[in-house]
Formats: structure tokens, C-alpha cells, sequence
């Protein structure tokens, strides 16, 4: 078992700190009713060790990192993961990993394998020699974009930048992950998000509302259409 | 029950609603009533988007021209679910300006939803949509419903 006096963590007393147990207070036999005149709560329970944990909590400047990487954060503060179990340990962002408690506490052999989890990752990434990126992103028309630089700020991803030199934004392709904000935010429309242009989301409305019309069209008689709003 | 006319026959109104539904969560969580064979109303047609923040407002323009009588938008719960990061609240921050606009164009706002629904709350969305459906057939059939001919030749 551990000794005092050990730097810890230790080889021989990791099982015993790092595995904790949860241990039902309630049912445990040994613990002994408070004295009178003690704190109600105060008990006796004979143990090998007691081992203090306090509350692990996120860097002070976590939430700065997590503005200048664009890397979500859950609640508390920690950074989210792509997914929970397929991806544990990278980010929305294909480039970024995340390694130990910056994504949660956790104890030090859960750190290091995260941590050689996303090494092995990034160096797959750098490996391969070429990242296969997203067919979903958006295009901006150098020929329609007027250059009001509205979309910038909106970007998640910091992938539109601004060419002064031809007043008009332009999109980098690798970045970009096809939420379409830029697209709905453009007020001159040179944006196309690919594969969810507004062509396609009207010939599916289109499609979806005729289908129903179908058997409905009875033989109208020139009825006056009212429609307010027609130019859209 | 509402019923409207046409050319004099009465039929009954079932609403017509248009859902975009944001890729990652609601998207999922329409698969899910299905599944569980849960029941919900069957009014709804379902649009994947992305993300909420792609929605335009001229997508429920053009479904309020083409006939649908309520939309729903659904995405997920702000303010950290978002798959893009904060998508959720730029169209939390839209939507306020999108119903102003419809309320512009005489569109009651009763039917238009912005609802969040993560991937596992199927029985949310069934719920939503059932609600949706009531509320409309209250309100019955959009009064500018021109039609696709009126659009075609606008």
C-alpha cells in the first residue's frame, strides 16, 4: 500500500488514488454515530487512506482559448468534444485537438491516453499528406459581392476574408464547414452555401407543397389570388 | 373543426407545415418518433438545413407563397449545443426581425415556430409539431394562399 511521505502519484499506489470507488457512506458498517456535542455529520470510518479531492475547475483563461481557437465550451467551461464517443478528443475543427482536463476532469491515466489519442491523430492528419475537407461550404461571387463585409463578423471559423484590393470578400475553402450564416446574412446574395442553395431549398418547398396541392386542384373559377406580398 | 370553401364544396382544412430542420439535432430527433413508433401529426414536410443560422427569410416567404399554412424551425438548444458554435443564436437573434417581416407581409405569426430539439427529444418534437398543427387549424388557411399559378406568373 501507499506510504507517507511518497511523492504521489507513485506506480504502486496508483490503483489505489487514481481508481476511485465510490463508497455508499450510508450502508458502510464502520462508520459510527456522531458524538453529542460534535458536528451531526462528523463520523468515524476506518480507511488505509484519505486522499482529498477538490473540484476541478477550467483555467481562468480558458474561455479566451476558447474565443481565439473557436472551440466550443460545455457549461462549466471545459471543451467540448466532436462527439462523446467516436471523437473524444478533437474539436469541430479538424486542426485543433484536445489532450486531459482542458475537455473535463480527469484523473492522470485518463489524461495521457487522451493525450496520446490526439497525438495520434494530429499525426495521422500530418501523415497523409492532404486533408480531405468538407463538400459543404459556401462560394461567394466576386462578380455580385459588394464588399459590405457583414458576413466577416459572423463567421465562426475565420474563413472569409477581405480583399481590398478587389472589394470583395472571399472564402477559404479549407476552413470552411457549410453552417451557410454568411449566406443567410448576405443582403446582395453572391453567397451559395453548396448543396443547401437557395435553389435547391425552393424546388424543395416547391416540390414538398405541390405534391399535397395535388388532389386538392379542383377546376377554380377565376378567382382574384390575393397575395399582398408577392414580390419578394 | 375549421372548413373552408372551394368553389362552394366544404372540406375539411388540414394544415400544411414546413419544417427546417437543423442537420445535427432536430433532424435527428424527427427520425426518432419513428423509431419509437410514436405518433405525431402528419402535416409536417421536412427541409434539412445545416444549421438554424442558414435559414433565410425568404425560405418561409417562398413556403407561405407556395401554400404552407405554418413553419417550424428547429435547432438546437443555445447556448452551447450548436454543432457550429453559436449558429443557434444568430437565428435566436433573427427570428424577432423575421417576424416582424411576416407580420409586414399580413402573415399571422401564430404560425411560424422557432423551436430547439436535441438529437434524443423525439418525444419534444412530436409534441411541438402536434401543438403546431392544432394551433393552425384553429387559425385555418393562410388568406394569400395565391397558389403556384399566381407564383408561376408573378
Amino acid at each position: 500500500m501507499a506510504q507517507l511521505g511518497m511523492t504521489f502519484p507513485t506506480l504502486e499506489c496508483s490503483p489505489c488514488i487514481l481508481r476511485l470507488k465510490m463508497v455508499a457512506v450510508e450502508q458502510e458498517s464502520n462508520i459510527d454515530s456522531a458524538p453529542p456535542g460534535t458536528h451531526p455529520k462528523s463520523s468515524n470510518l476506518a480507511v488505509d487512506m484519505v486522499v482529498l479531492v477538490t473540484g476541478l475547475v477550467p483555467r481562468s483563461d480558458a474561455s479566451q482559448v476558447a474565443q481565439t481557437f473557436h472551440v466550443t465550451h460545455d457549461k462549466d467551461g471545459f471543451f467540448l468534444e466532436a462527439h462523446p464517443k467516436l471523437r473524444p478528443f478533437s474539436i469541430n475543427t479538424e486542426d485543433i485537438f484536445l489532450a486531459g482536463t482542458c475537455h473535463g476532469p480527469k484523473d492522470i491515466p485518463d489524461s495521457i491516453a487522451h493525450a496520446n489519442a490526439a497525438a495520434a491523430e494530429a499525426l495521422a492528419l500530418l501523415g497523409r499528406g492532404r486533408v480531405t475537407i468538407e463538400p459543404i461550404v459556401a462560394e461567394i461571387s466576386p462578380c455580385l459581392c459588394t464588399g459590405c463585409k457583414i458576413c466577416l463578423g459572423l463567421c465562426p471559423y475565420s474563413t472569409l476574408t477581405f480583399d481590398a484590393e478587389k472589394d470583395v470578400v472571399e472564402v477559404n475553402s479549407a476552413l470552411g464547414r457549410g453552417c451557410g450564416t454568411c449566406v443567410a446574412t448576405c443582403p446582395s446574395d453572391p453567397g451559395t452555401a453548396s448543396h443547401f442553395t437557395e435553389q435547391q431549398i425552393f424546388a424543395q418547398i416547391e416540390a414538398l407543397l405541390v405534391q399535397q396541392e395535388q388532389p386538392l386542384r379542383l377546376p377554380l373559377p377565376a378567382v382574384v389570388s390575393i397575395r399582398r406580398g408577392v414580390a419578394l | 373543426m375549421v372548413k373552408h370553401k372551394v368553389r362552394g364544396i366544404r372540406i375539411a382544412f388540414e394544415p400544411r407545415i414546413i419544417g427546417f430542420l437543423r442537420n445535427w439535432c432536430a433532424y435527428s430527433a424527427a427520425d426518432l418518433p419513428g423509431a419509437k413508433r410514436m405518433h405525431h401529426a402528419p402535416n409536417v414536410d421536412i427541409i434539412r438545413v445545416m444549421c438554424s443560422c442558414r435559414i433565410d427569410p425568404t425560405f418561409l416567404l417562398k413556403a407561405f407563397r407556395d401554400g404552407a399554412d405554418g413553419v417550424l424551425i428547429a435547432g438546437c438548444h443555445p447556448p452551447t449545443d450548436c454543432h457550429y458554435q453559436n449558429g443557434n443564436i444568430k437565428a435566436m437573434r433573427r427570428y424577432p426581425l423575421l417576424l416582424r417581416t411576416l407580420e409586414q407581409f399580413g402573415i399571422e405569426t401564430e404560425g411560424v415556430r422557432l423551436e430547439w430539439i436535441s438529437a434524443s427529444e423525439s418525444g419534444k418534437f412530436a409534441q411541438v409539431i402536434k401543438e403546431m398543427t392544432e394551433t393552425i387549424r384553429q387559425l385555418g388557411p393562410l388568406s394569400w394562399n395565391g397558389g403556384r399559378e399566381g407564383a408561376s406568373n408573378a
